[in-house]
């Protein structure tokens, strides 16, 4: 008996029931026991930003995919060792490319991060339905953002506005033409998003704001009213909508003064998310540091406890554009600089890009804390006075105001009064060119005018058959960019 | 209860006794006086010995001892006995007149008759139906080594050790029979006593008695779900029987390099920057430009005449020699009632760098009771401790000691007169001419190697309990349970100093710690009975449950002002930066059993069947089944056979195996989940957390499936003077655990499904031969072999290849047809002419760029221009032993050949394409292109702001891959045993003196760009194989020790 009592011991002891089996992970959560309160419902939110991070980040040596945007521009000479940017200076880039699949992959977990904040959250109960709409209010803008990046970098591509259930089978969608995303999903989004987000500005708290709404509106009411949607009446809706943040004063252009040139509070990590920033892609140094401000250090010298390494440089076509006067120009440390004091030892160079050099990271990089403008006053005011010219059929007092006081902190001239729709136009156009350099800006102007600043004729130019620095020549059809390769492959529908 | 249960036994065996009977009076038809015949079998301790064969010459009748020893078995007189037991040597005695005949057994050296550890289990060698093999004590006492693992290196047929580098205790990666996951393990499991651990190399390598290797899946399928990459079974030295017996082993080592790499020298390294000065003749020569001011910018590195002041050979600088004791203790005693035992084992392994050191400190007390005739208890304590600092694996950049070996400049001496230690940023100048460092990051590889520029102090620990009780139910029915609970722990401290240039001059602190916790239950009866003498069973039926769980945290900060706390109080630093904690756990539940069928020793069937249950796996498939079977025919038992003088003569044993079953390989803690991803995102200066898309879910999530078929011969020859084991497998995983792409439009990149499948196939020899066997001098050669042949059968849906990002960009693929993480990139055809400049500048080249081969002519590089360069997997590999015996002395020699596969090698880009940041390999002022030496491989020599010559980063190049075929002079082991009348006379029961002499030569085939060809640095996975980043160098070892048993 004894001998079985053990093993009956034995077995009892340790036999299984059936929960024995069932996983309970405890460092993370899994989507059955998440979205059930009011923080979940703000921590759903706040991921959605981390998604805009990716393009400006860079990887190995100087990997930069929002570079992909700048090369078409004509401004830039490309001096990055790594082969990929190359392939856009020289319009050689693919379908394969890494640049297109990292813009088309954080869009697209930027979307189904929102798609399940949107969907999810309503459900959670909240004691004000304020914050609750705020926070959808959050989502809503981001998700338009990310569809303006798509649709303006890809043309047309898939919609989803759910969120996923079965990954093999929810991504497989045809596409839906630009114009439709437009009307059915950037702009009820931006204009829920207005309505609902309590901030007007960012702030102090660095989130998109019913300013930042308005401003991506008036945005998006711009590029409606060119290539490749066209819609005649958004000219009006954009002016109206820019005017509404003119209006509200929320927002003004830094000027320079006794704590620095208007130059160095745009470089000034203390002046993100202020006064003309009216979105920033916000930068933590050392917790979440950016490397794009290292990537621009000219690479000929060293300064930095880093390797620096150039990036573009402007070409000096574009440099010669901007008037002598214009400080923004051939001015040292305005947005371009070729020499450099640090410790008693100039350092001289090729012209290169200062527009993002944070003074920290002489100490700090490769890192660096200072926030990527992703949405600023003066592009609003540009977006004004083209809409207003364009509505009106000549330019306002407000329009001449508005360009005019980004050309006086330039140190230029007001322009002449009693300028012909066509002429302004082309002032506001050219002003774009220089004041929103290599901020990623102007490829949207070139998607929606399908022209290009010819910096050596001085004119703007029809984008097929303009000429880039690197000799190469665009060509038809060149723009909008190839849906990603490896998506084609898996969805053939997008062929 | 136990008195009618006893009954019924007795009335059994009364039963089987009585059929026996009958059977006995039927099939003996001439019987005369046949009388039962018993007595006790006790081995050379005088041990009863269970399960010892009794058997009649010249018929199929045996029985087998109980365990008190005893046997009982109907014989006539004049009849002859033939007792055998595994591992002991056969003994026959003629029936006499006596009734009651007791026999003792001497240990055997025929390892046909040894004991091979099985799971849940022993079986003789001669009745194996699978694929095992084994090395016993003797095998094992050849090598010197910290690292059990290392032990069997070479000295297995299809069982893969690769040691990575020259770390103390190794850096092991381990596979049987080739890789079959690409995102699940492809380690074998490993069992300690039975019971599965991943903390074998923490054991003292003196702790191990045998090991067993298990190859097939007769072998293996007991053990399920975990088993796909084969099973390796360690069984440690136990408590003996017998007086006090102590044993001690004790060694040094002497480490020195085995190989210097040749880097420039000091004037070879001005010639080296002079060149890349004049790359572009804009910035006017060097000798106006730069020369002349050498001294006047670095007074400190150049002397009036602007020549270098210091020459240093870093290489030389930094490694010493590395002196490592070994002590091992073992205290034995034990009687009838009871037997215990204390192992003690402690070493100190050093490393050529100062820095780097393995202390291991390893103990076990192991005990058991016979507290019934019926029952025994035991236990076992054991634990270990190693405090180790491996600093040369540290980082990929300024901090990685073994590339600032070789990175260094020559012209910067180890310290300035003032004592700073010199850095890569004591010199340069900037393309203007300027004084400027043009590479910030290199730190001096002695301050790294003397702890002056931080340590990572790592302590491990692990304590493991056993208990085991064993109950005969019958004398035939044995039940048994075992009970382990294993606690590791470790606690990891790093510390950069200030002046480590890593640092931002700011310093760093980390630390963290982990602890798993493991109880494993296994319950098992076995039914061993002979029926009608002829038919042998075996039969072992039982269940296992186990649960474990994992818990860390980690916390550094940087931002320091002194370098006085270290890592002591991380609250110091003014840059908190990261603190982070995680918990995962699995649990197992599994049934098991194995039936062994024995005809006469002739006819041997083993099938076997583990239903498993994991955690791991998808809600709906919790469990599986995982059968084998094994079938295995002794020819030369068969009448034919030994009939024949022919083959008789030939052939002592001849035994025809094979074998065809199912195991499986887990997929990874919570792989089949949703899960919410955790984002970080800075708003307005504030790290805040966000949650959104994570893992993608997988219910029906399972294992992967491996069916192997093998198919083998054992062979013994000319008196057993040559044996022969030949084994040919087909190994086949399908339902590969492949992390499917989807559309990006869903939110998740990609799903792990069960889809892909990969095959294993190979070929495995092992032939002994004892060509001089005489009392003094005995002479044994053998020679191992195996081949493996991967190849990926099919990847997700689309069979569409799959390219893997390594340190050097695309370099690693997976495509149907070709081994898994073959090697793929651009071929290098050369460098541009100076006549070819207009056909290079439509690539954005210059001549003396590097020249690839544009498959397309597209003039432009991408997937569609890479080419196959090869698999990291060598074609075979092979080992060549000796042992030569004269009176008391032995010698052992080992030689491993491995031949075919290629090492990719990141040194080939960092020293040779970017010679700008770092010093350059002796050859590379005769090898760079220059315009009149345009027909090479290395290009133009420039500085690092100049337009580089590498697409670094995005597809590998075929020039930075070597030939990994090698020949090893692995282990080369005397030993002498003094005479027993000196061993008498000094009080010792044995004193064995030897030497062994590891990594005595390297033949390699190589362009002296490496330290070493056997390593793979970035890991277990697929595609990581093959690749080596800077490995810390092996050193040459001779070692000396003592073995005395008192």
């Amino acid at each position: 008996m004894k001998k079985y009592l053990i093993i009956l011991i034995v077995f009892v002891g340790f036999s299984s029931c059936k929960k024995f089996l069932e996983e309970n992970p405890k460092s993370f959560q899994t989507t059955d026991n998440f979205y059930k309160t009011e923080g979940d419902a703000q921590s759903a939110v706040n991921a959605i930003y981390s998604f805009l991070y990716p393009p400006y980040t860079k990887t190995g040596f100087d990997d930069l995919p929002s570079a992909m945007l700048e090369m078409i521009t004509g401004q830039w000479n490309n001096v990055s060792q790594w082969p990929e940017t190359g392939y856009y200076y020289t319009l050689t880039n693919s379908s394969g490319s890494s640049y297109t699949l990292n813009w088309w992959t954080s869009c697209y977990k930027g979307i189904e991060t929102a798609n399940l904040a949107i969907n999810k959250i309503p459900n959670i109960n909240f004691s004000d339905s304020t914050v609750k709409n705020n926070l959808l209010g959050e989502a809503r803008f981001l998700r338009a953002y990310y569809y303006y990046m798509l649709v303006n970098i890809f043309g047309d591509v898939p919609l989803k506005t759910t969120f996923t259930v079965s990954p093999a089978k929810d991504g497989l969608i045809p596409k839906t033409p630009v114009k439709d995303i437009y009307n059915n999903e950037i702009v009820p989004d931006l204009l829920y998003a207005e309505s609902n987000i309590i901030n007007a500005t960012p702030e102090g708290n660095g989130r998109v704001s019913s300013g930042a709404a308005k401003t991506l509106l008036a945005k998006v009411y711009l590029s409606m009213a060119g290539n490749p949607v066209n819609d005649p009446s958004a000219m009006a809706l954009c002016s109206a909508k820019a005017l509404e943040v003119i209006n509200s004063h929320s927002f003004s252009l830094f000027q320079s003064d006794a704590n620095g040139t208007w130059f160095d509070k745009l470089n000034n990590k203390a002046y993100d998310n202020k006064e003309e920033q009216i979105w920033d892609l916000n930068y933590n140094y050392p917790n979440l540091p950016s490397y794009l401000n290292t990537y621009f250090l000219p690479k000929e010298v060293s300064f930095t406890p880093s390797i620096q390494f150039g990036g573009f440089y402007p070409d000096s076509n574009f440099l010669n554009s901007y008037s002598p006067s214009d400080l923004r120009g051939r001015h040292n440390m305005g947005f371009f600089y070729h020499s450099f004091t640090v410790n008693g030892q100039t350092y001289n160079f090729p012209w290169a890009i200062y527009k993002f050099f944070d003074k920290d990271i002489l100490t700090t990089s490769p890192g660096s804390g200072k926030g990527f403008p992703l949405l600023r006053y003066a592009d609003l005011l540009l977006t004004y006075a083209e809409a207003q010219n364009e509505t009106d059929g000549s330019p306002n007092a407000i329009s001449y105001q508005a360009v005019n006081q980004i050309r006086e902190r330039a140190g230029l001239t007001d322009l002449p009064a009693g300028l012909s729709k066509e002429a302004f136009r082309e002032e506001v156009w050219k002003e774009r060119y220089w004041e929103l350099a290599a901020e990623n800006k102007t490829f949207f102007d070139i998607v929606r005018t399908q022209q290009v600043y010819d910096t050596k004729q001085g004119k703007f130019v029809p984008l097929i058959g303009f000429k880039l620095p690197s000799g190469a020549v665009v060509s038809q059809g060149y723009l909008p960019f190839p849906i990603p390769l490896s998506e084609v492959q898996i969805n053939p529908l997008l062929k | 209860m136990k008195i009618n249960l006893q009954r019924l036994f007795k009335k059994l065996g009364f039963t089987v006794c009585i059929s026996l009977f009958f059977f006995c009076i039927s099939s003996t038809t001439n019987a005369q006086q046949v009388k039962q015949i018993h007595g006790s079998i006790t081995d050379a301790s005088n041990n009863p010995l269970q399960g010892v064969s009794v058997g009649i010459k010249g018929s199929d009748r045996y029985v087998l001892s109980d365990n008190q020893g005893h046997y009982s078995i109907n014989a006539t007189q004049g009849a002859t006995l033939q007792f055998t037991y595994v591992g002991m040597e056969k003994k026959e005695v003629k029936v006499g007149s006596d009734n009651i005949i007791d026999v003792n057994l001497k240990p055997t050296a025929n390892s046909l008759g040894e004991v091979v550890v099985i799971g849940y289990g022993t079986v003789k060698r001669s009745d194996l139906t699978g694929s095992i093999s084994t090395l016993d004590t003797k095998e094992l006492e050849k090598r010197v080594s910290t690292n059990p693992y290392l032990l069997l290196a070479a000295k297995v047929p299809g069982l893969n050790i690769f040691n990575n580098n020259g770390n103390p205790g190794g850096d092991i990666s381990v596979n049987i029979r080739g890789f079959s996951s690409i995102n699940g393990s492809n380690s074998p499991l490993i069992l300690v006593d039975g019971v599965i651990t991943n903390n074998l190399t923490g054991y003292s390598a003196s702790d191990f008695a045998s090991v067993s290797v298990l190859k097939d899946a007769s072998a293996t399928a007991i053990y399920g779900a975990r088993a796909s990459n084969g099973v390796i079974l360690f069984t440690t030295k136990k408590a003996k029987s017998g007086d006090f017996n102590l044993t001690y082993d004790g060694n040094v080592s002497i480490g020195v390099a085995a190989r210097h790499i040749d880097m420039l020298d000091a004037n070879g390294y001005m010639e080296l920057f002079k060149r890349m000065w004049n790359y572009d003749p804009a910035r006017g020569s060097y000798d106006v430009v730069i020369k002349p001011n050498l001294h006047k910018d670095y007074p400190l590195l150049f002397d009036e005449n602007n020549n270098p002041i210091y020459n240093t050979d870093w290489q030389k600088a930094t490694e010493g020699t590395a002196i490592s004791p070994h002590h091992y203790l073992s205290l034995t005693q034990g009687n009838e009632k009871s037997k215990s035992g204390i192992f003690l084992g402690w070493n100190d392994e050093r490393s050529l760098f100062k820095s780097d050191y393995q202390k291991k400190y390893t103990y076990r007390f192991n005990t058991e009771y016979n507290l019934k005739s019926w029952l025994k208890i035991g236990g076992e304590l054991n634990g270990w401790t190693i405090k180790q600092q491996i600093i040369s694996n540290q980082g990929t950049g300024g901090e990685n000691l073994p590339r600032q070996l070789l990175e260094m400049p020559s012209i910067l001496p180890v310290q300035f007169p003032d004592g700073s230690y010199s850095t890569f940023r004591s010199w340069g100048y900037d393309i203007t001419g300027a004084k400027s460092q043009y590479y910030p990051y290199g730190n001096n590889s002695v301050a790294l190697s003397n702890n002056s520029l931080g340590t990572q102090p790592n302590k491990l620990s692990d304590l493991r309990l056993s208990l085991n009780t064993s109950v005969d139910l019958t004398k035939d029915l044995v039940f048994k349970s075992i009970y382990t609970n294993e606690a590791f722990s470790n606690l990891f401290f790093r510390w950069g100093s200030i002046a480590n240039i890593d640092n931002n001059g700011i310093g760093y602190a980390s630390g963290s710690t982990a602890r798993t916790s493991t109880w494993t239950s296994q319950n098992y009866v076995t039914y061993n009975h002979i029926y009608n003498e002829k038919h042998h069973i075996n039969f072992l039926a039982g269940a296992e449950w186990s649960s474990s769980y994992t818990q860390s945290m980690g916390a550094s900060s940087s931002g320091y002002s002194t370098d006085f706390y270290q890592y002591n109080n991380l609250g110091v630093g003014s840059l908190p930066s990261t603190v982070s904690s995680n918990y995962s756990a699995f649990q197992t539940n599994s049934y098991f059993a194995r039936l062994n069928y024995y005809y006469s020793d002739k006819y041997l069937l083993t099938l076997s069947s583990r239903y498993d249950g994991s955690s791991v796996f998808g809600a709906n498939n919790k469990y599986a089944m995982f059968p084998s079977a094994g079938l295995g025919w002794v020819v030369s038992k068969e009448n034919f056979f030994a009939d024949s003088k022919g083959l008789s003569k030939i052939f002592s044993y001849l035994k025809v195996r094979g074998s065809y079953g199912v195991t499986g390989n887990s997929p990874a803690q919570y792989s089949s989940l949703a899960t919410v991803g955790s984002y970080t995102v800075n708003l307005n200066n504030q790290i805040v957390k966000g949650s959104g898309i994570g893992g993608a879910p997988n219910p029906d999530l399972r294992w992967e499936k491996t069916t192997q078929l093998d198919i083998g011969t054992d062979i013994r020859m000319f008196n057993d003077r040559v044996s022969l084991t030949v084994d040919h497998y087909l190994k086949k995983t399908s339902d590969l655990l492949f992390s499917v792409p989807v559309s990006v439009v869903s939110g998740y990149s990609a799903v792990t499904t069960n889809i892909g499948s990969v095959q294993n196939s190979g070929l495995e020899f092992d032939i002994d031969a004892g060509i001089v066997r005489n009392k003094d001098f005995g002479w044994d050669v053998s020679l191992l072999y195996s081949k493996n042949n991967n190849k990926v059968l099919a990847l997700g849906k689309t069979n569409a290849d799959v390219i893997s990002s390594g340190f050097l960009g695309a370099s690693t693929l997976l495509r149907v047809g070709k081994p898994m993480g073959s090697f793929i990139g651009i071929q290098r055809i050369g460098t541009w002419g100076t006549s070819e400049a207009e056909e290079a500048a439509k690539y954005g080249k210059k001549p003396g760029d590097i020249k690839r081969l544009d498959v397309n002519h597209d003039y432009k590089f991408d997937e569609k221009d890479m080419q196959f360069l090869g698999s990291p997997f060598p074609k075979y590999d092979m080992t060549f032993s000796t042992s030569v015996r004269y009176k008391n002395w032995d010698l052992n020699v080992d030689i491993q050949v491995r031949q075919g596969g290629k090492v990719e090698n990141v040194a080939a880009l960092t020293i040779e394409d970017r010679t700008w940041f770092a010093s350059g390999y002796a050859s590379v002022l005769k090898d760079a292109w220059t315009p009149t030496h345009q027909n090479t491989m290395v290009p133009a020599l420039r500085m690092a702001a100049d337009p580089w010559n590498t697409d670094f980063g995005s597809y590998a190049d075929s020039h930075w891959f070597e030939d990994a075929s090698f020949i090893r002079g692995r282990s080369l082991n005397l030993n002498y045993n003094i005479p027993r009348s000196l061993a008498d006379k000094m009080k010792l029961k044995a004193l064995r003196l030897y030497v062994n002499y590891d990594n005595f030569f390297l033949i390699a085939h190589d362009h002296n760009r490496l330290f070493d060809l056997e390593n793979s640095s970035f890991g277990g996975g697929y595609a990581g194989q093959g690749q080596t980043f800077y490995d810390t160098p092996r050193p040459r070892t001779l070692t000396f020790g003592i073995n005395a048993n008192f």
